[in-house]
């Protein structure tokens, strides 16, 4: 079985880095092809880059984090891509307080359109200044349901803390 | 410490990260050749100054006048005071460039100077009427599709603002399943104006984003989730 978790954000916030920090193969970066969403697209500019990795649970169950950028060209892209997905997680950049809000597309898309439970990761908290994440949860608005979480995307760990924190929200919702 | 431009926050937007965290500390705002310097205690502000020198930000001065005027309750000194302390504040909001920032810091302020402090809430009611910058108010209602409901304790935050008829009429719409657009709609107010409100109740905490209905994939299930949680935790 297959199983997907979107890792998305704006540029820059760390995405491909989280999920290199826990795939069990180097990060595959796709230019095309990824899914038929893509050929939706005009040929000629059809470079929505994806990153995706690897972490086998068994014989049978494979996990896929896909990265994906924030800024899709489209929101029906937002649906396909998050068609069969388990959850999503939201990086930003927490050291530049300025961009956390290029967050907001993707958020207000999930609000009105989007299902599947997400967790958003205040990333590069290893840095001097970086906000810390009860701020990043203000400037974007979210709810209480939706939990922000520190997060340093160099470090498996931390990925680790995030992945499983998504996954116990999963939980919550199918107990 | 938390450090931002006024260009990507409005003077709002910071009140509504101190207050909304109750937060205890101090703000320093920079702005052209003037220093503005906000204590504040549980998210609420004790005291506002603004100064040319620099220098006067590393003294005690100004708080210790503050709390003195308080404990010989002085009404002639506080009151002195307190226009100082309005028209600092006053030159904050009105600040458009610049830097600012946050310092944690651990005021110890008896309970009988907790009267004194004021309400950022109210405070940020009042301003959000002079916010007429659209890109500054679609930084917060930044989709018509926003959904909001009022905040559990909306009660004990509207006691300390004072709304106006149509601010109330925008509070009466928002119910947790109204969009943005519906209560344009509703109320039968400007667009403009309806961001306007709706920006100073979020920053004010009168209200909040509705949570979103969880949809699960289907394949999902309850041992294929522990599986996963298994696998990583080990991992
Ligand atoms: N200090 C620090 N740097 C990070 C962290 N995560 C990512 N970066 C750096 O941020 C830059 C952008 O990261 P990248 O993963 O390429 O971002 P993407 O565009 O979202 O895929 C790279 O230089 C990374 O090394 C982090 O947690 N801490
Ligand atoms: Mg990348």
């Amino acid at each position: 079985m297959k199983l997907k978790i979107l890792v998305t954000g704006p540029y820059a916030s760390g995405k491909t880095t989280f999920i290199q920090s826990i795939s069990e193969i180097d990060v595959v970066r796709t230019e095309e092809n990824v899914t038929s969403a893509w050929e939706l697209e005009e040929k000629n500019h059809t470079t929505v880059a994806m990153d995706y990795g690897r972490i086998t649970i068994d014989e049978d169950t494979v996990l896929y984090l896909f990265g994906t950028p924030g800024q899709l060209r489209f929101d029906f892209m937002w649906e396909i891509l998050c068609r069969g997905a388990l959850g999503v997680v939201v990086l930003v950049d927490s050291a530049k307080g300025e961009r956390i809000k290029e967050a907001r597309p993707i958020i207000d898309f999930f609000y009105s359109r989007l299902n599947v439970p997400y967790v958003v990761a205040a990333n590069k908290q290893d840095l001097p200044g970086a906000w810390p994440p009860e701020y990043v949860k203000t400037v974007l608005d979210l709810d209480d349901s939706v939990e922000v979480l520190p997060c340093v995307a160099t470090d498996r760990e931390s990925v680790k803390r995030v992945l499983l924190r998504l996954l116990e929200h999963i939980m919550e919702h199918l107990k | 410490m938390v450090k931002g431009n006024l260009k990507d926050f409005h003077p709002i937007e910071v009140l509504q990260l101190l207050r909304e965290n109750k937060e205890t500390g101090i703000l320093l705002v920079e702005s052209r050749n003037l220093y503005i310097g906000m204590y504040f205690v549980d998210g609420m502000v004790a005291y506002a100054f603004k100064s040319d020198k620099v220098s006067d930000l590393f003294t005690k001065k100004f708080i210790d006048e503050f709390v003195t005027a308080v404990k010989v309750r002085d009404k002639e000194r506080f009151a002195n005071l307190l226009s100082k302390v309005k028209a600092s504040i006053s030159e904050f909001m009105k600040s458009k460039e610049g830097t600012f920032s946050f310092e944690k810091a651990n005021f110890f302020i008896d309970d009988g100077i907790k009267e004194y402090l004021m309400s950022t809430e109210r405070l940020i009611v009042a301003e959000s009427r002079h916010v007429d910058d659209e890109a500054v108010l679609e930084r917060k209602i930044s989709s018509p599709e926003m959904v909001f409901q009022k905040v559990k304790n909306v009660k004990e935050i509207l006691s300390k603002v004072q709304l106006e008829a149509d601010e109330y009429r925008v509070l009466d719409a928002i119910n947790g399943r109204r969009t943005v657009a519906e209560i344009v709609e509703f109320t039968g107010l400007p667009e403009l104006r309806v961001k306007q409100i709706l920006y100073g109740f979020l920053c004010a905490g009168l209200i909040k984003r509705a949570p979103r209905r969880i949809w699960l994939a289907d394949i999902l299930s309850l041992g294929l989730i522990k599986k996963l949680i298994n696998r990583i935790r080990g991992l």
